[in-house]
This record gives structure tokens, sequence and C-alpha cells, in this order.
């Protein structure tokens, strides 16, 4: 169902755009799969915390390794 | 001594299970016989590591080869970095009194996952021998150093597969060892031991499970991405493909820098134990050395550019990382506030493990602010890859890891093993390694102020004083550790035996016998107090 | 006095041990999403271009393979809380078979770049310029590992097959058939993001 959207709408070139809109369906299909297949909207709120602080993570690791590439 | 309650239940040590002689351990799931395991390891490695920076310390007494050449040396340095780090420090404090203690100290009869504990140790043993066997391949033992920096750790005709393999499956020992702990402390602490009732030990060892799990990985990838451009070609380090070898020192350190936190977290942990213990009062500050070290760790997470200062970042990495070194020191010196603070108008009992815990303070303050030095961008150009850097680490994680888990294996002895030591050898052993301890790095820190490289096995004739002393100060170290290991050793036969609680401590691990019994507590203790009570 | 044997079980704790284990898979394969978002940054047109030459069609439908069968399997966790034992075994079988075309579709798509000499390694790629070096490195790198991952998942839900079929595990005692699930799931959400990344940005 998403799938079939994102494929789609990249196919129309939107440009610098296109990255981030597929990523943001690819990002809602993920909250999909974590709240309803893998149980998080029942189970404790300390695996959800968790998932989203190891996202949070690796976004700070991305963004502070990119500020050295941005910047050269 | 107080008369004890001959309890019915046999010791861990005299325990008759399903296997007989060594099966009887190294088939073991017994969270204290695992410990034992490992320790029986990792000092073959740590003596095996030393031996190697002995020999390495006589190639420099002099300038130009001395008892080996230029790539003997860089082979030396490269084991002697792969087996100190990966092999004795990471695992170390975690996998030796972490293993024992930590189910002792918070009520539980073992860890979440007895069997996946001794999976751990079969990894650690495979790493081993996949690094020690790295000497002996093909091509030349591996001579990248420990770092393994692209890209001649992928141009390098020596054989570099076994010790990358090695590493990678030490790795995954560690993220195996930090998620049974994280999750023993989230459901197996004693009823009533709330968090903020939990003693400092378990808390560090908390604090370096997250550290654990969420960092090794990052080096799992990475070596694997080692692999891959040497044996495929991948392009993702080398310059003449499209790759970026600075690209590796990120991913590299991002791992490695977290790694130090590994280190000194449980060091930290097992220090304010002792210091409380030996002061016969409570933890100055609980609260703060709780939030002191989980902000170590998390902080910890951001700084790994201060290894890459002189690697061609950009300006705006190079602030950014300053900054945040400099931010994380400031935990830490709140450790070292509280726990002088702990033993102010303590009741002092002079003890082994107290000397090594105040050695402990001395030759990490003297870490720290080195290291705060080379946090420092403008002197960082200047001492980066001088043997001030080499000076900066030896006292941070060898004074800091190092002596807390000579303290620790004096502090615990008692409880480990049913038997006291001999204070005054342990005294003397002490005293041999501090004195050798200090005369061997110290001139390091001048040595690398004037310009004296490190992982250089020649040196100009102006370093030579330094460098004799160095060298001297090693063979008294390197003597003052065999007093004290076959002090301990020799006090397992010899030694008088041990009760429950001989230092008059408030955790739980001093309420059961000395050595405990298999299932830990006959009843699971009910904790009403908090951890130090000592009024 | 003597000990009681207490037979202790904590599905919590088992669960959270997996959990735990997905966070390392996340950051094992996140330490690769910073190789990518560095090397995309620097050969944005290169990335663009390569990315057109991967098939779309492929791509879209493992992704579709791969959600379905995670599916299946969140269901079968709901088969075996209702004790029905056959519809939990036929949809752990239909998740397996998904995982295998999902392969099959892999070795396809392989397959077809190899025979045209596109690989790590080959001269004809190292011709072709950096960018599209690095953009079929990191290509074969992560599918690689994922697909790897994916075998890894397959075999783990092979040995539940068979504990489910044997009783071992049931409508009492399920963690180990929802640890399978768990683990299965971050494959299928790994695959979620690189789909885009690498057949979408074009």
């Amino acid at each position: 169902m998403l799938t079939l959207i994102s494929v789609t709408i990249t196919q129309i070139s939107l440009g610098a755009l296109t990255v981030a809109v597929a990523l943001l369906i690819a990002v809602i299909k993920s909250f999909f799969v974590l709240r309803i297949f893998m149980h998080l909207k029942f189970e404790t709120r300390m695996f959800s915390i968790g998932v989203a602080a190891v996202t949070l993570l690796i976004c700070v690791v991305i963004i502070i390794t990119m500020l050295d590439y941005l910047f050269r | 001594m107080s008369p004890e309650k001959t309890t019915e239940e046999p010791s861990y040590l005299d325990y008759k299970g399903k296997y007989r002689g060594i099966f009887s351990w190294i088939f073991s799931t017994d969270h204290k016989r695992i410990g034992l395991l490992y320790l029986f390891s990792i000092l073959t490695l740590f003596i095996i590591g030393a031996t190697l920076g002995l020999l390495m310390k006589f190639e420099l007494i002099a300038p130009g080869g001395t008892i080996m050449d230029a790539q003997s040396y860089n082979a030396f340095f490269t084991l002697h970095g792969i087996v100190m780090i990966f092999a004795v420090v990471i695992p170390g404090l975690p996998a030796v009194f972490g293993n024992f203690l930590l189910p002792l100290m918070i009520g539980a009869k073992d860890v979440a996952f007895p069997k996946i504990n001794l999976l751990s140790w079969y990894l650690y043993v495979i790493g081993v021998t996949l690094v020690i066997l790295s000497q002996f391949a093909g091509d030349g033992p591996p001579d990248t150093g420990w770092t393994f920096y692209a890209p001649y750790s992928f141009r390098t005709t020596n054989t570099m597969l076994p010790a990358v393999f090695g590493a990678f499956v030490l790795g995954f020992s560690s993220i195996l060892t930090g998620l049974n702990f994280l999750v023993t402390i989230h459901r197996m602490r004693a009823p009533g031991m709330t968090w903020l009732k939990m003693p400092l030990f378990p808390w560090s060892l908390y604090a370096t499970g997250w550290v654990q799990l969420l960092a090794t990985p990052i080096i799992g990838i990475t070596l694997l991405m080692v692999v891959a451009e040497r044996t495929l070609k991948i392009g993702f380090f080398d310059p003449t493909l499209g790759g970026d070898p600075i690209l590796y020192q990120h991913l590299f350190w991002t791992y490695s820098h977290p790694a130090v936190y590994i280190m000194i977290l449980p060091a930290m942990g097992a220090i304010s134990e002792m210091i409380s213990t030996f002061s016969h009062k409570t933890i100055f500050g609980y609260r703060f050395m709780v939030v002191s070290i989980l902000a170590i760790a998390f902080v910890g997470y951001f700084v790994w550019g201060h290894h890459m200062f002189t690697s061609g970042m950009s300006g705006t990495a190079l602030y950014a990382f300053s900054l945040l070194t400099f931010l994380v020191a400031i935990p830490s010196a709140i450790k070292v506030f509280n726990w002088i603070s702990t033993m102010h108008k303590g009741s002092i009992d002079l003890q082994t493990p107290f000397y090594w815990a105040i050695a402990f303070i001395f030759v990490f303050m003297i870490g720290g602010y080195s290291g705060l030095i080379l946090g420092s961008l403008a002197a960082n150009v200047h001492l980066h890859n001088t043997h001030f850097v080499v000076a900066h680490f030896h006292f941070i994680v060898f004074g800091g890891t190092g002596f807390a888990f000579f303290g620790a294996a004096h502090y615990w002895f008692p409880k480990i093993t049913g038997k006291m030591y001999d204070s005054r050898w342990a005294n003397i052993g002490l005293i041999l390694f501090f004195i050798g301890f200090l005369a061997l790095y110290a001139p390091m820190f001048y040595l690398g102020f004037k310009g004296m490289p490190r992982r250089y096995f020649d040196y100009d004739e102006v370093f030579h004083a330094g460098n004799i002393i160095s060298t001297m100060g090693s063979w008294i170290l390197y003597s003052g550790l065999a007093v004290i290991i076959i002090n301990l050793f020799s006090s397992l036969k010899g030694g008088k035996k041990a009760p429950s609680d001989p230092w008059g401590g408030k955790t739980l691990e001093w309420t059961v016998p000395s050595p405990p019994p298999v299932e830990n507590f006959t009843e699971t203790p009910v904790i009403t107090k908090g951890p130090y009570d000592y009024k | 006095m003597s000990m009681l044997v207490e037979i202790h079980r904590d599905d919590l704790a088992s669960k959270t041990g997996m959990w735990l284990f997905l966070f390392t898979e996340m950051l094992l394969f996140g330490g690769l999403f910073v190789v990518y978002t560095v090397y995309r940054f620097r050969n944005q047109v290169a990335f663009h271009l390569a990315a057109g030459e991967l098939s779309v069609v492929i791509g879209t439908l493992n992704t579709v393979i791969l959600l379905t069968s995670s599916a299946t399997i969140a269901m079968s966790v709901t088969a075996i809380q209702k004790r029905n034992k056959k519809l939990t075994l036929l949809l752990l079988g239909i998740t397996v078979l998904l995982g295998i075309g999902f392969l099959i579709n892999k070795y396809f798509e392989w397959g077809g770049h190899i025979k045209e000499n596109i690989y790590p390694g080959s001269s004809i790629l190292a011709l072709r310029g950096q960018g599209d070096v690095l953009f079929y490195g990191l290509y074969y790198f992560m599918t690689g590992l994922h697909a790897l991952h994916i075998v890894i998942g397959l075999v783990f839900i092979g040995f539940i097959i068979s504990f489910v079929a044997r009783d071992k595990v049931n409508s009492g005692n399920f963690v180990l058939l929802e640890n399978s699930g768990l683990y299965w799931h971050l494959v299928d959400l790994i695959w979620i993001f690189l789909f885009p990344l690498f057949y979408l940005i074009t």
C-alpha cells in the first residue's frame, strides 16, 4: 500500500525533495511495523523509548560526522 | 573471627554437579565460575601484553636498533595494543568482577542468561586465539597498530585477517556480556532494591552495558568493511577508488572512544565501593555519582573526533569535538570530588585496596588533566602522535582501570576465595609497582612535549636520558606485578580463612559466606536501606 | 536449610534481551548508513544516475514480499495464542517461503549486475568513476549483509517451526516465537530503508 505510493511518488521527479519524501514514507512504514507487528503499542513503554533513543543516537552520529564533510 | 553459621550449602568451589574436573569449569553456567574463567584467561593475556611492553621498552632503552628492527617493533606495538585493549582492559573489570559480583550485589542467584554468559567466554577464547594465531600466519604478523588505520590496513602485505576477525569476535563477546548485565539489572534486583538503592558498582556496570551494547557494533561493521576492502577492493576507504581514509577514522573512533568508558566506568564503580567501605562512611553525593556515571557514558559517545584533530577534518568539526571533550571531563571531576569528600571525616581503615584506591585517584587525575591538554586544539597539533599521548592513556587506562583492577582483586579476594591475602607482601608489591609505574610513564610526558614521536623504534639522542629512566621504570613495575600476582596465588594456598565480612562492608556480597554457595543466597534478601548504610 | 529449586521463567527478560540485541543490529547497519550518507553527499549526481540502473520492479516486489512475510509471522503469534497449532505452522511456513522468494529475487538481481561486470573490484566498475564504485560497493555490501540476516532469520524461524511442531513452543510458552518475529520484523525494517535509498533516489 504505502510501498506503491512511495514508488509512484518518486517516479515523479521532485528533484531534491525526492529523497526526503521517500525517506519520510520509509519512516511512516517503519512506524507501523514497530507499533503493530512488533507489538510496541502493547508492550512496556521502555521498549519504545529504547527504539527512539537508539534511532536518535544513530542520527546524531550521522549529523556530527557530517559536520566534518559539510564544512571541508 | 566471628562465629559462622555453618551452612550445609557447599561453596561454589566445592560444588559437585554434572561434570567433573576441568569440565565442571568450562561447561559451568555459574556466574562465579565464569568470572574466574575470565580471570584466568585475562590474566594470561595481560602477562603476554605486559611482556610485549617490557620488550618494547627494552628496545627503546637506546637509540637505534637494540634488540629488534623497525618492522618487528611495528608488530610488537600492534600486538601489545590489540591484546591490552581488546583482550584485557575492555573485558577486564566487567567480565571478571562484574560477572562474579553483580548478582551478589543486587541479591540475585545468577545473571539473566547464564548460558549466554558462558557463550561470551567461549567467544572470548576464540577471539584471543585468533589474535595470537595472527602472529604466526603466512605473511608476517599485523603491523598497522591496534587502530588498523586505512589505507595501510588494506594495503599492507602482512596478514591482517586473523587479527581483524579476532577483534570482531571479541567485540561480540563484549556485546553479549553487556546485554546480559542490562537485563540482569533491570529484572533481577532483590525485592526492595529500587534503582536508587543499588550500589555504585552495579550502576557502573549498567552504564557500561549500554556502551558495550550500543558502541561495539560500530567497530564490528568497520572491521567487516576493512575485510571487504582487503578481499574485495570495495573502495570505502581507498582514496584511489573514491573512498575517504578519514571516514575510517570516524567509524573506528566512534566505537573506540566509548570503549575507553567501558574501561573506566566499572573501575570508578569499584573504587567507590572500596572508598566507602574503608572510610566506613556512606558515599558522598550518591545521586550525583549516579548521574555522573550516566553522563560520562552519554557524553562520551560524542567526543570521538579528538583522536583525529590533525587528520584533516573541517574546522567546524574540530571546534565541536574539542568543546564536547571538555564537557565530558566535568562528571569525572565530580566523582573525584565526591570520593575525597567520602573520605573526609571518615574512619579510615588502611588496607591494601584502600591504598590502591588513593593511588588510583592520583594517577587518574594526572591522566585526566593530560587529556584536557590534548583536547585543546592548539596543543594537540604539537602533541598528537608523540609520547605525550602514550603517557596520557597509560596513566588513565593502566592507572585507572589497572589500579582499580588490582584494588578490586584484593578487596574481593576474601569473598571469591575464602582466604585472606598476605597484606605485607601485597603492600610491598603495590609500592614497587607504583614507583615503577611513575618512573615508566611520567618521563613520557616530557619526552612527548619535547617532540619524541610514538610508534617509532628509534629516536634522537636528545631523548636518550628520559628513555633510560622509563625503561628502568618498566623493570621495577614488572617486578612489582610479579610480587602482587605471586602473593595472591600463594595466599590461595596459605592464606587465613576469611569471614563473610572481613572489611565491615555494607553491600550485599558481604552478607553471604566467603566463598559463596552456588545459588548465592539461602533466602532472597529484602532491601529496606540504602547501599552504604554506615550508621 | 535446603534450597527450593525454582524453575523460574521470565518472559519479559527474554523479550528484553531480544530487543537489546535488535538495538545492536540497528547500530550495525547504522554504521553503514553513516558511510552511505557521507558518500552520497560527496557524489550526488553519480548516486542519482547509478540508482536509475537498479530495477525498481524487483525492488518493489521484494519490499512487498518482505512486508507480507512480516504480516504472516505477526499473525502466527496470534494464532498460537488462540491455540491453533496448524494455522501457526502454516503461517510460519508461508513466512519462510516468502523469505526464500526474496533471496531468489536477489540472486537474479545480483546475477544481472555481475553478468555486466559490475561488482566490487571489477575493472569495468572502476572505469565508470568513483561515484559508481562507491554506490555499487555500498549496494552489494548493504544488501549482502541484509541478505545474510535474512538467512539467519530463516534458520531461526526454522527452529521455531520444529519447536511448535513438537509443542515445545505452545500457547502457554511462546516468547521464543515472539522473539523470532521481532528479529524478522527488524530484517523487514532495514529493507524498508534500504529500498528507497538505493532504488528510489532517481
